[in-house]
């Protein structure tokens, strides 16, 4: 019995004060790995691991869509991106890698997040926003990539009024691997005693991970939370035993009280864990709600301008 | 009844501010000419479609066959697995009758319409005001002597003795019979107050 629950298990470490706890961490089993499918997105082609075939959702985590680019520069900031549009009803999270991305709105929130930034945003009852690369590298060129993953909001929280928190990469809490070669980037949830300083409408830890090669972590998720990985690029070895290329999701069981990820090569990823909500979701383009009923109230006040108007003003 | 000879826009779309002389050589002669189809039959630009998350916003058409009483806007595709299309995706139709916003939303299960702030679930052949639809296999007969469009959205219809597929409208001010024999051919007939 103790042999066996060694081989799917992990060691990690709990700091208390001056003393050091070594526990054994029950792995969480892989359900399914789920590989990127090319999508257009209005124009903007991504990688898209969620929804898939087969997976529309992993409770509270509706969609990611990596979105990868080099831009050639000598570019008006309003022709490249993505325009005003609207949502209602969860939150979409843009975790930004390289460049800039300017977030303007209708409620009249304006930023630009860099490299290592998040922009979290509850849409709530409604609000039209614009993504676009920052000025700089629409006029000058450069790299450009930006995950953006939408988490549901429970049905008391849809009709909220919108927010938006950007958060810089220095604001960002992180953690670091006992070897040295893991780094931690908590945005949201509590991992290893580092709070995640964003405010979130469920249970949530949402993490950052640049994981040199050889670099190995545990990472514990709470036992009732879905799990999702994503790596960005490079190669990871999950609980020992499973290689996982990049852009190929894995998806956990709740089996267990974490993961262990080794990388084989550079590797920047993405964990996504959050407790399920459990709510019947009706997800049509840019609006998730409980009932079709409800997408098409959201369509009306959209047409009807109470999600707000963007107009927006460049430089 | 007079027969008229009629023209018939290609299906190449007519998207928001495209004007009329770039369209050059897809302005096409059409070759329906049943009988009580006085003004004309157009064809309207695919829906656009969306995954999930998509480009959601309302691009009106600049469709020079439309009477000045009536703005249609771009159809929309909500796929229904967020990844391509199927059968199932919901998909929404926008128009203005003399400034009055009408959408159509629906999929293969039921319709909804949006006027002013009411949301109704729509029966198979809802009769308001200022427009009807026309749901699954079912007739109707239009009276002579007052201008309407109808827009076959989904399927295909009969008007008259010409056959419409799911797209083409019509601007008629005589007497028509839309006739539809697929359960899931949805038609929509506005008029002018």
């Amino acid at each position: 019995m103790t042999i066996h629950l060694y081989s799917y298990s992990s060691i990690f470490y709990i700091f208390v004060g001056t003393h050091i706890f070594a526990v054994l961490m029950k792995t969480r089993s892989i359900k399914g790995i789920y590989p990127s499918v090319k999508v257009n997105m209005g124009g903007v082609i991504l990688d898209q691991p969620l929804p898939y075939r087969g997976l529309d959702m992993v409770d509270p985590f509706l969609l990611i869509h990596h979105w990868d680019d080099k831009l050639p520069g000598r570019q008006h900031q309003s022709k490249v991106g993505v325009g005003p549009h609207p949502h209602r009803g969860f939150t979409p999270v843009s975790f930004i890698f390289k460049g800039g991305v300017h977030h303007r709105d209708s409620r009249g929130h304006e930023s630009i997040i860099y490299g290592g930034g998040t922009q979290w945003m509850n849409s709530g009852y409604g609000i039209v926003h614009s993504e676009r690369p920052a000025k700089e590298i629409a006029q000058d060129g450069g790299d450009f990539e930006l995950i953006q993953f939408w988490v549901n909001a429970p049905a008391k929280h849809k009709f909220d009024e919108a927010t938006y928190q950007p958060l810089n990469a220095s604001g960002t809490p992180k953690v670091t691997s006992s070897d040295g070669k893991v780094e931690v980037g908590v945005v949201a949830g509590e991992f290893l005693g580092k709070q995640g300083p964003i405010e979130t409408h469920s249970q949530l830890l949402n993490l950052r991970l640049d994981l040199q090669a050889g670099g190995k972590m545990d990472i514990p998720l709470p036992s009732d939370y879905n799990a999702i990985l994503y790596p960005l690029d490079g190669v990871l070895k999950l609980n020992g035993e499973r290689a996982i290329n990049a852009k190929d999701m894995t998806v956990f069981e709740m089996d267990g009280e974490g993961i262990h990820v080794e990388a084989i090569k550079d590797t920047r990823a993405i964990i996504l864990a959050g407790q399920p909500i459990g709510e019947p979701v009706v997800s049509y383009g840019p609006f998730v709600m409980n009932s079709q009923r409800e997408v098409m109230e959201a369509i009306r006040d959209y047409q009807a301008g109470k999600l707000g108007t963007l107009k927006e003003k460049f430089s | 009844m007079e027969r008229r000879s009629f023209l018939k826009w290609s299906t190449t779309a007519l998207a928001g501010g495209m004007s009329l002389p770039s369209l050059g050589s897809s302005l096409l002669p059409g070759a329906k000419t049943a009988p009580g189809l006085v003004e004309g039959f157009y064809q309207l630009p695919a829906a656009k479609g969306h995954v999930r998350h998509g480009l959601f916003n309302l691009q009106k058409l600049n469709q020079p066959a439309l009477p000045k009483w009536l703005e249609v806007f771009e159809q929309h595709r909500f796929f229904k697995d967020g990844i391509s299309e199927s059968g199932s995706d919901f998909k929404t139709f926008t128009c203005a009758i003399e400034g009055e916003m009408i959408t159509l939303g629906y999929d293969d299960q039921q319709v909804f319409i949006i006027q002013g702030e009411e949301v109704i679930e729509a029966s198979d052949s809802n009769r308001a005001k200022n427009f009807q639809i026309l749901r699954g296999a079912s007739s109707i007969e239009l009276e002579d002597g007052k201008e309407s469009v109808i827009i076959v959205l989904e399927g295909k219809a009969v008007i008259n003795d010409e056959r419409f597929a799911s797209g083409e409208f019509l601007v008629s001010d005589q007497r028509v019979r839309l006739t539809q024999q697929e359960t899931h051919s949805l038609s929509v007939i506005l008029y002018p107050s």
